[in-house]
C-alpha cells in the first residue's frame, strides 16, 4: 500500500485503573508523526453489539478505545500514525498515561452473571447407585494462528468510500461493523480478505483496532495500515477457552445414566465480541453428548474479568462439554468397577433412534456412535491393549488407557454462493465463505465441477472479497463444506436447469442455502505412559474413528482433523494462558507459551465411518473443531486412567509434567521397587457386570 | 541515518541503504518487496521468517541487515524463479498435503532445503528433531515431516550423482 501510514496502538498497561489524562504532546512532536487520536478524536463509537443466543444483562457497550476507565492489560487507549513503523512505535512510547489503579477482577473472582443459560429437565434427583463427581477448568489459551491480525485500510475521499484489507472469517459481517462505526452504508465499505494465514475463532469477530484503522484512514483522509505483533495478539487478541465446570453424573444399579447436573462458569474478560456467548451456550446444549439421558439440571453463567476478551476459539464449548462429560463418564465406570467401553455402550444413543432429539432440545441429525466405539476399539485392539497395560503396570509402569467419544454441531443458518458460467464454458463461483487454511477454493471448485460435468481446472473460486462475493455468515462452526458447499450445489443445479432449457450463456445464478445443523462424532483412543520419576507424559498411541458425513475431500479433511488434533494436544498438554494477580500476562511469547512442534505429535491411526447428514444436499458434516473435542478428552482420561491408584487425583489441563509429578509424590507411597502388585480395578474390568466401587 | 548494504539476494547482487537497527526480514520485506517471508512472532520462536544466508537456514528476524553485508541470501522466491516451475521441496510440499494456511511454508521449506547439507537422516524422528524451530499451527506436521524426508532423499541423491 504505497503511502499507507503506520499506525500504532498505545495499550494500557495496567488491568483496571481510572484513567484520568493521556499527554500526546511529546508523541505529536515526535519525528515523523502525523496525528495521534484518543477517544475524543472519534466521538462515541462502540463496539458492535453481540450476537444475542442466551440471555445477557448489563450494560455491555465497550469504547474503541479507552475512555475514563482502562479495562485490562494491552486495551487500546490511543493511536499514533507516522511515516514509518519505527516512528511510531518511537512515538507511542512517548504518551503518557495519568491513572489511578483500581481492584482487579480476576477470571471468575466475579461471580455476578452477565450471560445465563439453564436446562432443567426431567427429574434430576433421581436415587441412583453411583455418583460420579468432576471438577475440571479449562485455561484461556491462545488460538495462535501463524499470521498475527494485520489490516490496512484506504479512504476513497472523491467517493465516501474505504477499502480495507483485513484478514478476517466474516467479510460480510466485518464490512456491516465498519460501515456501522463509520455512519457509512454498507456498500460504501470493501472487504477483502486475501490469503489469510490460520484463524481458528481468532479472527471470527471485529477488534476495537481494525475498527479504527478504519476510522483514522477516514480521519486523515488517506491509507493507513497496522500489523500486530505476537505479543500484542497473546496479550490483547481474543482468547480461547476459559471455564470451569462442577459435573455429577448418576448411575443406577444396571450401569445406566441416571441423571447429569452440570454447573458451569465461563469467563467473558473485559468487554464481550459478537460470538462472545457462543462457547458456554454450545457447553449446555451439547451436554450430555452421544449419551441418553434424560434428567438434567446444567446451570452455566459467565461473568466478566479485568483480562483480555474470549471468543471463540476452535471448539467454542463444544470442547469443554466433551472434556466434562467423558471424564465423567470414565471415572463412574472406574467407580463402579465396569469397563469404560462397556459403560459408553449401554448409554448410547442408538442408531435407530436418529433423529435423536436430546434433552436440551437439540435435534442430532444421524449418527452410529456404537459403530464408531466398535471400530475404534478394534483398531486398537482394546481388549489385548488392556492386557498389555495391566503387565506393563505389574512391571512398574504408569499406563494409562483414555477414550473420548464426542458430538460436533456443525453450525446452521444460511450461506451464499454464486456460479456463472461464460459461453466458452469457462466457471467463476463466489462463495460467501472465505478460507484461511482449510482449503475451501479446492473443496468448492470440486463440488461445481461435479455438479455442472465440468472439469476443476474450469471453475475459477473467489473468495473473501464483499465486492465479488455474494454476502455470506462465513467461515465458522465447521459449517463452509456443508452448508457453504450445499449453497454452491443449489446455485448449480439451477444453472444447469437453466442452461438446458435453452437459456444463452453467459447464465449466473445466485443461491442461498440454509441448513439445519448436521451433527458430526467421532471417538478418540489414546495410550499415554507417564514417567515415574519425572512425570513427563508420553503419548504412545492415538487411535481416531470420525464420522463426518459425505466427504468431498479426503486429504483436505485428513488435514483438518490432523490440525485440530495438533491444537487439541497442545491444549491437552502444553498449553495456558497465565495471569498473575494483578492481571498481567506472564505467557505473553512464544518463549513462555508452548504450542506443539513437530517433535510432539504423535502418528495417529485413522478409522472414518460415514452416515450422511440428511440436512444438506451434500450430507457432510463438519470436521474442522473434531480434534480439539475429543483429543483433549481422551488424552485426560488417559492420564487419570494411569493414575488411577492415586485416588482419582483432580488433574486439570493443561496436564504437565509438573502437575502428573505432584500427584505422584502427593499419593500414598508406592512400593519403592517394580512390581507394584496390580490393584483389582487395572485388570481388565468383567462386562456385563457392574460392582459397586469397593472405595 | 542509514548505511550502504551490499547483498547478494537470490543470485542478485543488490545495494541498498538501510537504517542500522533495520532486521534482515523487514529488508526484504519493505524495501526489496520479497514478501514470500513472513513474520510470526517477535522472540525468534516460530521459524517462519526462516531463510538462507551463506546455505545456513537463518530466522531472519532476529539478524541486523548489516550483519549480512556481502552474504548470500536466498528467499522462496529465489526457489521458482520468474514464475518458473516449482523447486522440488515445493511439489513435495503440495502432494504431502504439508500446508493449510501456508504463512509457515517458506520457513519450513527454507529449513528443509539447509537440512539437505545437515547431518540429519532422512527418516521422521531425526527430520521432526530438526524441524523443532519451526512452527506449523495449522497442519499437525505429519505432511511436512513427509515432504521433507522425501525431499532429503530425493535432493541428496541428486547431489550424489551430480558430476564433480
Amino acid at each position: 500500500m504505497p503511502g499507507a501510514l503506520h499506525l500504532m496502538f498505545v495499550r494500557s498497561e495496567q488491568a483496571h485503573a481510572t484513567l484520568l489524562h493521556v499527554d500526546c504532546a511529546a508523541a505529536r512532536a515526535a519525528s515523523g508523526v502525523v496525528a495521534v487520536f484518543t477517544a475524543a478524536a472519534f466521538g462515541p463509537v462502540f463496539m458492535p453489539a453481540i450476537n444475542p443466543l442466551l440471555d445477557v444483562s448489563g450494560d455491555l457497550r465497550s469504547p474503541l478505545l479507552a475512555s475514563g476507565e482502562l479495562c485490562y492489560v494491552g486495551q487500546p487507549v490511543a493511536l499514533v500514525l507516522a511515516h514509518s513503523r519505527s516512528a511510531a512505535q518511537v512515538a507511542a512510547a512517548l504518551v503518557v498515561l495519568d491513572t489511578t489503579p483500581l481492584p482487579v477482577a480476576l477470571d471468575f473472582a466475579d461471580t455476578a452473571a452477565t450471560t445465563r443459560v439453564s436446562f432443567q429437565c426431567g427429574t434430576p434427583a433421581e436415587p441412583a447407585a453411583h455418583r460420579a463427581r468432576v471438577n475440571l477448568r479449562s485455561p484461556r489459551v491462545a488460538a495462535m494462528a501463524m499470521e498475527p491480525r494485520a489490516c490496512c485500510a484506504s479512504w476513497d475521499a472523491a467517493n465516501a468510500a474505504l477499502t480495507v484489507w483485513l484478514g478476517t472469517q466474516t467479510p460480510a459481517r466485518a464490512q456491516a461493523d465498519i460501515a456501522h462505526a463509520l455512519g457509512l452504508t454498507i456498500e460504501k465499505v470493501r472487504v477483502i480478505s486475501p490469503d489469510v494465514g490460520g484463524a481458528f475463532g481468532f479472527k471470527a469477530s471485529v477488534y476495537p483496532e481494525e475498527l479504527l484503522v478504519a476510522l483514522a484512514a477516514r480521519q486523515v483522509q488517506g491509507s493507513v495500515r497496522w500489523q500486530s505483533s505476537r505479543s500484542d495478539d497473546f496479550v490483547s487478541g481474543m482468547h480461547g477457552r476459559g471455564s470451569r465446570m462442577q459435573g455429577e453424573l448418576a448411575l443406577d444399579e444396571a450401569g445406566r445414566f441416571v441423571s447429569l447436573q452440570a454447573r458451569l462458569h465461563f469467563t467473558h474478560g473485559a468487554w464481550l465480541p459478537y460470538s462472545a456467548v457462543v462457547p458456554l451456550r454450545n457447553a449446555a446444549r451439547i451436554l450430555p453428548g452421544p449419551y441418553v439421558l434424560r434428567n438434567l439440571d446444567i446451570q452455566g453463567h459467565a461473568s466478566r474479568s479485568n483480562l483480555a476478551p474470549v471468543n471463540i476459539y476452535r471448539g467454542a464449548g463444544r470442547p469443554e462439554a466433551a472434556l466434562l462429560m467423558e471424564t465423567l463418564v470414565e471415572q463412574a465406570a472406574r467407580q463402579g468397577g465396569i469397563d469404560v467401553v462397556e459403560l459408553r455402550r449401554r448409554n448410547l444413543v442408538p442408531a435407530a433412534s436418529m433423529p435423536w432429539r436430546s434433552a436440551t432440545g437439540e435435534t442430532l441429525d444421524s449418527g452410529d456412535y456404537a459403530q464408531l466405539l466398535d471400530r475404534a476399539c478394534a483398531r486398537f485392539g482394546y481388549t489385548a491393549e488392556r492386557a498389555q497395560q495391566a503387565q506393563r503396570e505389574a512391571a512398574g509402569e504408569l499406563i494409562g488407557i483414555g477414550l473420548a467419544l464426542y458430538v460436533e454441531p456443525c453450525g446452521q443458518g444460511f450461506e451464499a454462493a454464486r456460479v456463472s458460467m461464460q459461453p466458452d464454458g469457462q466457471v467463476s463461483l463466489a462463495s460467501g465463505a472465505p478460507a484461511q487454511g482449510q482449503g475451501h477454493a479446492t473443496t468448492f471448485a470440486q463440488i461445481a465441477a461435479h455438479e455442472l460435468g465440468c472439469a476443476e481446472g474450469a471453475v475459477a473460486v473467489l473468495l473473501g472479497d464483499t465486492a465479488l462475493c455474494p454476502p455470506g455468515v462465513g467461515a465458522l462452526a465447521s459449517r463452509s463444506t456443508a452448508i457453504g458447499g450445499s449453497a454452491i450445489v443449489q446455485a448449480c443445479r439451477e444453472l444447469r436447469a437453466r442452461v438446458q432449457a435453452g437459456e444463452a450463456l453467459p447464465v449466473t445464478v445466485e443461491a442461498r442455502f440454509t441448513a439445519a445443523e448436521a451433527w458430526a462424532a467421532g471417538c478418540v483412543i489414546v495410550r499415554l505412559r507417564i514417567d515415574a520419576q519425572t512425570g513427563e507424559p508420553h503419548i504412545e498411541r492415538v487411535v481416531w474413528a470420525d464420522d463426518a458425513g459425505h466427504i468431498i475431500n479426503p486429504t483436505l479433511a485428513k488435514g483438518q482433523l490432523l490440525g485440530g488434533a495438533a491444537q487439541g494436544l497442545g491444549q491437552a498438554l502444553m498449553e495456558a494462558l497465565v495471569h498473575d494477580d494483578a492481571g498481567q500476562l506472564l505467557t505473553g511469547s512464544l518463549m513462555d507459551y508452548a504450542v506443539p512442534r513437530a517433535q510432539d505429535m504423535p502418528a495417529i491411526e485413522f478409522e472414518s465411518i460415514v452416515t450422511p447428514s440428511p440436512n444438506n444436499l451434500l450430507g457432510a458434516k463438519g470436521v474442522g473443531e473434531a480434534g480439539c473435542i475429543g483429543v483433549p478428552a481422551a488424552i485426560m482420561n488417559a492420564a487419570r486412567d494411569a493414575l488411577r491408584h492415586c485416588g482419582e487425583p483432580e488433574l486439570q489441563l493443561p496436564l504437565t509434567a509438573e502437575q502428573l509429578w505432584r500427584v505422584l509424590r502427593m499419593s500414598a507411597p508406592r512400593p519403592a521397587k517394580a512390581g507394584r502388585p496390580p490393584r483389582g480395578s487395572s485388570k481388565v474390568a468383567k462386562p456385563h457386570l457392574l460392582v459397586k466401587s469397593q472405595a | 541515518m542509514t548505511v550502504a548494504l551490499q547483498l547478494q539476494v537470490n543470485e542478485r547482487d543488490v545495494q541498498i541503504d538501510v537504517a542500522p537497527e533495520t532486521l534482515l526480514v523487514d529488508v526484504l520485506r519493505d524495501q526489496l518487496g520479497l514478501t514470500g517471508t513472513h513474520t510470526g512472532c517477535d522472540t525468534a520462536q516460530c521459524g517462519a521468517c526462516t531463510m538462507l544466508v551463506d546455505g545456513r537456514a537463518v530466522k531472519s528476524c532476529n539478524r541486523l541487515a548489516l550483519q549480512c553485508a556481502g552474504q548470500a541470501v536466498r528467499t522462496i522466491e529465489g526457489l521458482a524463479p520468474d514464475g518458473g516451475r516449482w523447486h522440488i521441496l515445493q511439489e513435495l510440499f503440495s502432494r504431502h498435503h504439508a500446508l493449510q494456511c501456508g504463512y509457515c511454508t517458506p520457513g519450513f521449506v527454507l529449513r528443509a532445503l539447509a537440512m539437505v547439507d545437515e547431518d540429519v537422516a532422512a527418516e521422521p524422528a531425526a527430520v521432526r528433531r530438526a524441524l523443532s524451530g519451526n512452527l506449523c499451527r495449522c497442519a499437525g506436521y505429519e505432511g511436512i515431516v513427509n515432504a521433507v524426508c522425501e525431499g532429503l532423499r530425493i535432493l541428496r541423491g541428486a547431489a550424489a550423482q551430480a558430476p564433480k
